[in-house]
């Protein structure tokens, strides 16, 4: 069947998506050096869970399934060619099911491709735009299916006999075929046979050069993920470092640019962001391929060591614009939605230390942010010694540690800035402190030592900043000796569970929905009256996509009798941000408010009551829903102000 | 051109203040210091004015070896170097820190000199009008903008109720107003290359200067408490109130 040409164009093949691989590996060596070694059998387990078990494809439907009937139409028959290759005669009782496998896996790919053509020219879902390339694939991959059935079909042509019907697919295209006469048939063979060959073989060649890239590179990446503390962004050494951020494309790392090579432009980000959501510039999608086209555009005059000839700037200059940059509420749902586990936000980050720390560059709300943070260690601003106010407005009492008085205690409550001066997050910290009386948990908290954990600071772009902070906090944390630390505010949690080790601050720090839940489970804390109503349950994206946690505040509130959960459609680990991450809690937002989306999607569950369990999310929604004139109507609650009222 | 910029330390006005126990000063432990936020739209002024033409910006800092920080701060803002006169514990009145900032303009000769319009630890809003005494020069306070034309200077200063557009003769004495500009965030390498910029560290008498104090603070006191509120039921209760108990009515 295969002669000594065809053996020399698959030689061809490979060599020619073997140049090309080599060629886009030397202009991805144009970034930084970035290690990313570690466990290899992680490794290779994400990648059989990416690419065998598509989890992250199937979560959009029917789109992920239909790649999926796509993708194991080439493997199994790919597979099945080589083995018998090798092994030629399997017996009958193995071959017919085979062949029935074959043809019906087959015809699964083809389904699956026309509706992926149906859906991108046809529906034209606005998170998908059509470039030649995505046209040219899957012509090229209907065409490699329909060459196989007619291949199929010629050969069975040539046969008589109904046990074919094992290859229902072949049999039925074979017999207007019989019509032909045999030394037609024989030819046609032949055609098909070659013409299938030579299509596979050119997008083999093909593979590493166009649409089809992100097979090689898409694995790459997914091999190469980050497989630390989840959403902890990279240190940068202040003191050693040239660069602060990523201001001009070849200062990102290696694998950020391999990120740029990955992205098949499915824009399952875009449908997901936020800020793309209610009409801002922004679109993860466009940031990736904007850069992507800068780094392209500039790789030559980088080979030539002439970076600086290249006068196009990265950020302004066409591409990713201040708006883009500035508008990302961190909310992670397009790293986490990613197939291929692009990292969006570390390079916003990037770009955003670039222009905080090189060029002071930032909207002026950030600068009074970042002003209020150095002089007073919270982001409002109010006076430093201040921090403790809270405790008499609110007429709780928790014991302040100090190095001189420092008995044992269970755990430190770190209040944060917006349990010590925000108003509304007061009175759901002290709901926490009368839980924990209640329970009997000795804990502490640092009073004025306390300042706040650098989460807006790094997030905004102010690493040196966020340093500082860390520092600070971290030695105030030792010199008492805090193992165990309970956050109220899932930014603070973030930081100082996933950030601080970085800084050498390793504590056990667990969120107040979890700790509640510990009390609840331990029997400490009883629930002992009903709470008639119906609520809604809003995820912070620094819970559920930062640190897991789902079910944890759900199981709280299922505990409580009388109250009915009514989920939004957007919930969970894929729920929609408030809008605040990011620094953006600090920022004027124009146009369609983020927390205004999502207080509507609240209120459309009929809920008289919401719920949360973040000071960021707690003020974004009490506002979207004051916006709707609802707040008479509906409360918004933190999970610890609700678990107040009907615990004992 | 070159243009000098004063600067004050002064304690975090958010923070608030405790008086020390005699009353004669405020305790200043555990109160972190800031540059003086007037004295930054004068650094950024003269900064951008110098950005735009050319020229140096020096900035004077009055006080202890602290101050050192508070020039840091201010050079990362993009000014060239720094005096920091050191009074070895001393304390000045607005006239003797005048007598000292005089003696540092006659060892530079500045074309300019900008400062914030005052400080808001005292409040006094002094220094720069008796500087502009003692100096002889122009004066143009409260600054609103500044725009340089050969050897003068037109500024438009707030007033009550409008603007004023006035004219000086370089040298002169400039005071900054918050609406003047927009302070920049200094980057990281300015705060890096702030560390090695030249700080001159002086003494009154090394600059010939007999500062002299003409005011002395005999005593501070905290305001007095306030008292709690009162809630009303009606707006009649409100009046009545208001005539009886208050008399304001």
């Amino acid at each position: 069947m295969v002669n000594g040409l065809d053996f020399a164009l698959i030689l061809l093949a490979v060599a020619v998506a073997a140049g090309g691989i080599v060629a886009k590996a030397r202009r991805i060596a144009l970034g930084q050096p970035e290690a990313r070694s570690g466990d290899l059998r992680a490794r290779i387990g994400g990648v059989c869970r990416a690419v065998l078990r598509h989890d992250r494809i199937l979560r959009d439907q029917p789109e992920g399934r239909h790649h999926l009937y796509l993708f194991y139409a080439f493997v199994i028959p790919l597979t099945v060619i080589v083995v018998v290759q090798v092994a030629f005669a399997l017996p009958p009782v193995l071959a017919r099911p085979l062949g029935l496998a074959l043809d019906l896996v087959a015809g699964f790919g083809l389904f699956g491709t026309v509706r992926l053509y149906q859906r991108r020219y046809g529906e034209q879902p606005d998170r998908l735009d059509n470039r030649p390339e995505d046209r040219w694939a899957l012509i090229l991959l209907m065409a490699i299916f329909v060459t196989g059935f007619l291949t199929e079909a010629s050969r069975l042509s040539l046969l008589s006999g109904f046990e074919y019907l094992w290859n229902p697919i072949g049999f039925a295209l074979a017999i207007p075929l019989h019509l032909l006469p045999e030394p037609w048939r024989l030819v046609l063979v032949e055609l098909f046979w070659r013409l299938h060959l030579y299509l596979v073989l050119f997008t083999l060649a093909s593979l590493p050069y166009g649409k089809l890239g992100h097979i090689p590179f898409g694995v790459a990446n997914i091999f190469l993920r980050n497989l630390g503390p989840k959403g902890a962004f990279r240190p940068i050494d202040i003191e050693t470092a040239e660069v602060y951020g990523v201001g001009q494309v070849e200062q990102f790392t290696r694998k950020q640019l391999l990120d740029l090579e990955a992205c098949v432009r499915c824009g399952r980000c875009q449908a997901r962001c936020p800020a793309y959501n209610t009409g801002k510039s922004l679109s993860p999608k466009k940031v990736i391929q904007d850069l992507r086209a800068h780094w392209i555009a500039k790789a030559p005059c980088l080979r030539k060591g002439q970076g600086d000839a290249f006068e196009q700037p990265m950020i302004e200059g066409g591409g990713v614009s201040h708006d883009d940059i500035w508008a990302c509420t961190t909310c992670r749902h397009c790293m986490e939605t990613c197939p291929m586990m692009i990292e969006h936000v570390d390079k916003i980050v990037d770009m955003r230390r670039y222009l905080v720390l090189m060029e002071g560059q930032m909207p002026q709300e950030l600068v009074t942010l970042n002003k209020n943070l150095e002089n007073n260690f919270n982001p409002w601003g109010v006076g430093w010694s201040a921090r403790n106010d809270w405790m008499t407005r609110r007429k709780v009492s928790p014991r302040i540690l100090t190095e001189e008085e420092n008995p044992e205690f269970e755990v430190l409550l770190w209040v944060g800035c917006a349990g010590a001066y925000d108003d509304r997050y007061q009175r759901v910290v002290a709901s926490v402190c009368r839980l924990l009386d209640r329970a009997g948990v000795s804990y502490g908290v640092l009073g004025t030592q306390e300042k706040c954990c650098g989460d807006p600071a790094r997030a905004s772009g102010n690493e040196y900043l966020y340093q500082t902070l860390v520092a600070e906090n971290i030695a105030a944390m030792d010199a008492l000796g805090v193992k165990k630390i309970l956050a109220s505010c899932p930014h603070c949690l973030k930081t100082l569970s996933k950030e601080y080790p970085q800084f050498g601050g390793s504590y056990e720090v667990v969120h107040h929905s979890q700790f509640l839940l510990e009390l609840m489970t331990q029997g400490r804390l009883r629930t002992v009256r009903d709470l008639p109503g119906r609520l809604t349950f809003h995820d912070s994206c620094y819970l559920s996509r930062y640190a897991d946690i789902v079910a944890e505040p759900r199981r709280l509130l299922g505990s409580v009798q009388g109250l009915e959960l009514a989920e939004m459609p957007r919930s969970g680990t894929e729920n929609f941000c408030c809008g605040a991450g990011g620094g953006r809690m600090w920022m004027e937002e124009e146009g369609t408010r983020i927390n205004n989306v999502r207080a509507e999607e609240a209120l459309a569950t009929g809920a008289d009551l919401i719920g949360a369990a973040c000071p960021f999310c707690l003020t974004m929604l009490t506002d979207g829903v004051k916006a709707q004139k609802k707040e008479e109507e509906v409360q918004v609650l933190d999970i610890a102000e609700i678990l107040e009222r009907v615990t004992a | 051109m070159k243009i000098m910029v004063p600067v004050r330390r002064v304690p975090n006005p958010d923070v608030k203040v405790r008086l020390k126990k005699d009353g004669t000063g405020i305790e200043t432990e555990g109160v972190n210091f800031l540059v003086n936020p007037f004295d930054e739209y004068a650094i950024e002024e003269a900064v951008r004015i110098t950005e735009k033409s050319g020229g140096e910006v020096f900035l004077v800092s009055i006080g202890g070896p602290e101050n050192e920080e508070t020039l840091r701060a201010g050079l990362a803002l993009g000014a060239h170097r720094a005096y920091l006169v050191d009074l070895g514990g001393e304390c000045y009145e607005s006239s003797g820190i005048a007598d000292i900032l005089a003696a540092v303009f006659k060892q530079e000769n500045p074309d300019l000199v900008i400062l914030g319009k005052q400080s808001v630890d005292t409040d006094n809003n002094q220094a720069a009008q008796m500087l502009a005494a003692k100096l002889g020069l122009a004066q143009a306070c409260f600054a609103y903008k500044v725009e340089l034309q050969d050897g003068k200077a037109v500024v438009q200063r707030e007033i009550d109720g409008g603007l004023e557009v006035k004219e000086v003769e370089l040298p002169a004495v400039i005071t900054a107003d918050l609406r003047l500009n927009q302070p920049r965030y200094a980057s990281l390498p300015a705060i890096m290359k702030a560390k090695k910029k030249e700080v001159k560290k002086v003494t009154p008498a090394d600059l010939g200067a007999e500062p002299k104090n003409r005011a002395r603070v005999l005593g501070l006191s905290e305001p007095p408490p306030r008292k709690a509120g009162q809630k009303v039921a009606s707006v009649d209760e409100l009046v009545d109130k208001l005539v009886n108990e208050a008399k304001v009515l």
